[in-house]
């Protein structure tokens, strides 16, 4: 439901990992910068970031 | 089918030597065939005095593989005996043969004759030493001891044949069998093996049966004499009744021999008795009883069998019959065409129409055999993919293929250095086509004017244009686009306005689901019996699996489908077993359960009569529950069970009728009672389950009523698993095909604890996933694709069903395609997928009614049911989360009042 931002990922931008799509990339306890999933983005009324 | 007069009645005994290096009773040399006469002989097969026979284990156990792979029943113990008679090929006096307890009985051999499949019972399959070789001249007689105690099988098949033509095909399939099993190599024609026929006539006169003795032709050794030995002898008796012969009188059988140059039988022995050979048990060798542990380590040595193979080929292939004997009737080509199926990664017909049209061709032309061609599997499985793929035309294919045979190279090697790649750059093509439709406008006037064949002879022009290379599926499709851009690939389809939905989520309520299921590599491993767990999140398809599954009844595909919705739990639970360990406590009510709905299964078969096994596994369902067709949810309904109790402990296979007794149990007592019930299921069902048929026993929606604090619903799981493993490892053993699959939530299988989780995960289960990406039988695409085809009239040769309904014109916001941008928004559900299609599809509709525009789904439609689509994802993680984490409402609440789609742990924390 909520992924974690990871910095250096392919292409030298970052990637989310979310746990439904890498199940066993784990949880990162030091990231920083989160992200919800886009399918709840109109449920919960959140802003677009680019 | 025949004009005789009479009922043909045939029985034979067939003698192999067995494939083992050294003789029966002694270290001497078995492969006798060309050796200089009297060269492999001892003081043993010599049968020289105080010589004492030292039994081969190899060959005893081939002869129990002979009878395993015979279906035959291992009795408890077996023995040998002395056979005695005099005669200059037997030293001894006597022949070490087995008389009362020879080591296989009561087996059959299934055959295949132009009326269809026939079990052919087998009395018994014993082990004896054959006899030396005796060479009669003038007036003197040469004998060779070399051949002398080789050992050897004689296989006694029940008098069940009634045509020459039954005969014939036992007698191969006997051959096939022993040869595929290792036993023996059956060389008839070097006296290595032969068979002795049985022969005797059955008619009405004057309103009585006629039954009259038999006569037993000796020693054949081709097809050919059987052709035409057992024809003629049963004329001579039936001519020989009509002349009022000794026949009418005569009791016991006669012998006779059979002389291929005259083509008529002549007269051996006239009369022959068991007892003339005054067989007593052999002093110099000891009883032995083969123990379970050994029966089951030579059944699992047995490789499949030709029968199973090719009914395996016509049903896990598709092939027809004739394909799938060609390919069988040689292991090798066998192999070659499986190795290629998979290097090609499906696409068995195309791959077999290949293996038996230019390979065998080929390889009759060159000689030598499939395994020594230069041409690998893997190349031959490259070469289909490349015409699948478009990347060569199948004529060029040809050529490449015999390129392919001279040299051994690899196919996209020979494509590229020979310049035969066809073009499928739709781009190349459709400024090909334009050039040739500014040529003819006549042909596009024709075409709109319901001429439909004005098109196909455009197709002529445009190839030539392209230098032959052309994709000639692609130039027809372009060539309908360019046209008529409302048609695809010159069908007709239907329009937007005209569809409901893509499907519905729940697959449970979905009856179109059929028509647009997807055969993934998931359906593929449970349908060959490759795994039996099939777990996967909610929502991943589970249950359309299942369906799919069930879908696949054939008349050798036997599936009983079980709902575990409204199941009784409560009376289930009687049947644990209070005394076990917690993890093995429903272990057996489950194993009762599958082996009872198996025996269900093959009681449904009604392609074979009532046998003996059949009828016990008949009796004991109606005993217990009344009829044969109950619902599993009255499995546990009766009060009293009548169990089955083996006196002796089971040695081998099966238990003698005369061994078990019967008697009725309480419920509450039938956990610690059940387990002799179980091996005498298991025993019964050997017999009965037919090697080259597949049985299912499927347990779908044991998820309903999930709760993760409930104990027992957690030990019923382990139990269900531990008992689906224990089936197969049974049935493996066995060589049966049967499996309980069982259809699992990811998260509730992650939620039990038991020893063997870690086992049963990587060899029995497999994970339901789908992925985004925009092709392969995995992808959302595809399974998108396969529904829009169906909804929409999509001919099979669309090949983009999703460009139909979804405009591609402009793309979303950035470099996103709407695929991509739909799938992020899922948790790659086709759940997920589908809703979003719907009701972008709703969207679709009114805005076209309403506004009009594109009869396509638009971004804006996307866009517009984005907000539905929402709601519909939280309500899902409303019933998959709540379960677990009471906690999970306050996050959202949490991460609205944050408002931003990305944010950071501090902001995290404040809120
Ligand atoms: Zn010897």
């Amino acid at each position: 439901m909520i992924g974690y931002i990871k910095r250096g990922g392919s292409g030298g931008g970052t990637d989310t990992v979310y746990q439904y799509k890498s199940p066993l990339a784990g949880w990162d306890p030091e990231a920083t910068q989160f992200r919800v999933h886009p399918g709840l983005k109109e449920h919960l009324g959140l802003i677009e970031e680019r | 089918m025949t004009d005789r007069p009479y009922e043909l009645v045939i029985g034979i005994e067939t003698h192999v030597e067995l494939a083992t290096e050294s003789k029966m009773f002694c270290g001497c040399a078995a492969k006798w065939f060309g050796a200089p006469p009297n060269s492999l002989v001892c003081p043993v097969c010599l049968g020289l005095p105080g010589a004492l026979p030292v039994p081969n284990k190899r060959a005893i156990e081939l002869a129990m593989v002979a009878g395993l792979a015979l279906n035959c029943e291992v009795p408890a113990h077996t023995k040998f005996d002395r056979k005695n008679y005099m005669y200059p090929d037997l030293p001894k006096g006597y022949q070490i043969s087995q008389y009362d307890l020879p080591l296989n009985v009561k087996g059959w051999l299934e055959i295949t004759t132009s009326a269809g499949n026939k079990r052919v019972g087998i009395t018994r399959a014993h082990l004896e030493e054959d006899t030396a070789n005796s060479k009669h001249g003038e007036g003197y007689a040469l004998i060779d001891f070399n051949r002398s105690g080789v050992p050897l099988l004689e296989i006694v098949s029940e008098p069940d044949m009634t045509s020459v033509e039954e005969a014939l095909a036992y007698v191969r399939a006997l051959r096939e069998v022993l040869v595929f099993s290792g036993v023996s190599e059956v060389r008839f024609e070097q006296g290595a093996g032969r068979f002795d026929v049985n022969v005797s006539i059955r008619f009405s006169e004057k309103g009585a049966i006629r039954w009259p003795p038999q006569s037993e032709i000796k020693n054949m050794n081709s097809y050919a004499a059987l052709e035409e030995a057992v024809p003629y002898e049963a004329d001579r008796l039936w001519q020989e009744w009509q002349a009022g012969g000794e026949l009418r009188t005569r009791k016991g059988k006669i012998t006779v021999g059979w002389s291929p140059e005259r083509k008529q039988t002549f007269l051996q022995r006239s009369k022959e008795d068991v007892q003339d050979y005054r067989y007593f048990p052999e002093p110099d060798l000891v009883a032995f009883a083969p123990t379970r542990a050994d029966v089951e380590r030579l059944r699992a040595s047995i490789p499949e069998l030709p029968i199973a193979r090719r009914a395996r080929f016509t049903r896990e292939y598709g092939l027809s019959d004739y394909d799938a004997r060609i390919l069988v009737d040689d292991r090798a080509l066998a192999d070659f065409f499986e190795a290629a199926v998979r290097a090609a990664g499906g696409d068995a017909k195309t791959v077999a129409n290949w293996v038996t049209g230019e390979f065998l061709r080929y390889l009759k032309n060159d000689g030598g055999s499939a395994a020594g061609a230069k041409i690998t599997p893997a190349q031959l499985g490259a070469l289909v993919a490349l015409v699948k793929k478009g990347e060569v035309s199948s004529s060029a294919a040809k050529d490449v293929f015999a390129e392919m045979w001279q040299t051994g190279s690899a196919p996209d090697a020979i494509v590229k250095s020979k310049g035969l790649t066809q073009v499928s750059d739709e781009s190349a093509i459709a400024a090909a086509v334009d050039a040739v439709l500014a040529e003819n406008p006549r042909a596009i006037a024709d075409y709109k004017a319901g001429k439909t064949r004005a098109l196909a002879a455009l197709v002529g022009p445009v190839m030539k244009r392209m230098g032959g290379n052309a994709n000639p599926g692609l130039v027809n499709q372009v060539l309908a686009d360019r046209i008529s851009p409302a048609r695809r690939g010159g069908e007709r389809m239907r329009d937007i306005l005209d569809i409901d939905n893509l499907g519905s989520i729940a697959a449970e309520n979905d009856r179109r689901l059929l028509k647009y299921f997807i055969t993934t590599p998931t359906y593929e491993s449970l349908k060959t019996q490759q795994k039996y767990v099939a777990i996967g999140r909610k929502g991943t398809g589970k249950t359309a699996l299942y369906q799919g599954l069930e879908a696949a009844k054939a008349p050798d595909t036997f599936i009983a489908g079980l709902a575990f919705n409204e199941y009784p739990w409560k009376l289930h639970d009687h049947a644990l077993n209070a005394n076990a360990a917690e993890s093995e406590r429903f272990v057996n009510s489950w194993r009762f359960l599958i082996l009872v709905e198996a025996a269900k299964l093959v009681l449904s078969d009604e392609s074979f009569g009532p046998d003996e096994p059949t009828k016990a596994l008949r009796a004991f369902v109606e005993a217990n529950w009344g009829d044969v067709k109950f619902s599993h949810r009255k499995f546990y309904e009766p009060e009293k069970f009548m169990v089955t109790r083996s006196e002796i402990r089971p040695q081998a296979m099966g238990i003698s009728a005369a061994a078990v007794t019967k008697e009725w149990v309480e419920r509450s007592r039938l956990g610690e009672s059940i387990g002799s019930t179980l091996d005498w299921l298991e025993s019964v069902l050997a017999a009965a389950l037919a090697r080259d048929k597949t049985y299912f026993v499927l347990f779908d929606e044991l998820d309903t009523n999930f709760d993760p604090e409930d104990q027992s619903y957690g030990l019923r799981l382990v139990g269900l698993l531990l008992a689906a493993k224990k089936t197969a490892s049974w049935a493996q053993g066995i060589n049966r095909h049967l499996r309980a699959v069982i259809f699992l939530r990811e998260d509730i299988f992650n939620h039990l604890q038991f020893s063997d989780k870690n086992k049963i995960r990587e060899d029995a289960a497999i994970t339901v996933k789908w992925n985004d990406d925009e092709s392969g039988p995995e992808s959302l695409k595809s399974l998108i694709d396969e529904r829009v085809r169906a909804e929409m009239d999509l001919s099979h040769f669309e090949r983009d069903p999703w460009g139909v309904l979804f405009d591609a014109g402009e793309r979303m916001r950035g470099t996103q395609q709407k695929y991509k941008h739909m799938t992020a928004r899922t948790y790659l559900r086709p759940r997920d997928m589908i809703k979003f299609a719907n009701l972008a599809l709703t969207e679709a509709q009114s805005r076209i009614r309403n506004e009009g525009g594109k009869h396509q789904i638009t971004n804006v439609d996307i866009q517009r049911a984005r907000p539905a689509y929402s709601d519909y994802l939280v309500s899902e993680f409303d019933d998959e989360l709540a379960a677990y984490k009471s906690g999970w409402r306050d996050l959202l609440g949490v991460l609205r009042r944050l408002g931003r789609e990305v944010f950071a742990r501090a902001e995290f924390n404040l809120a």
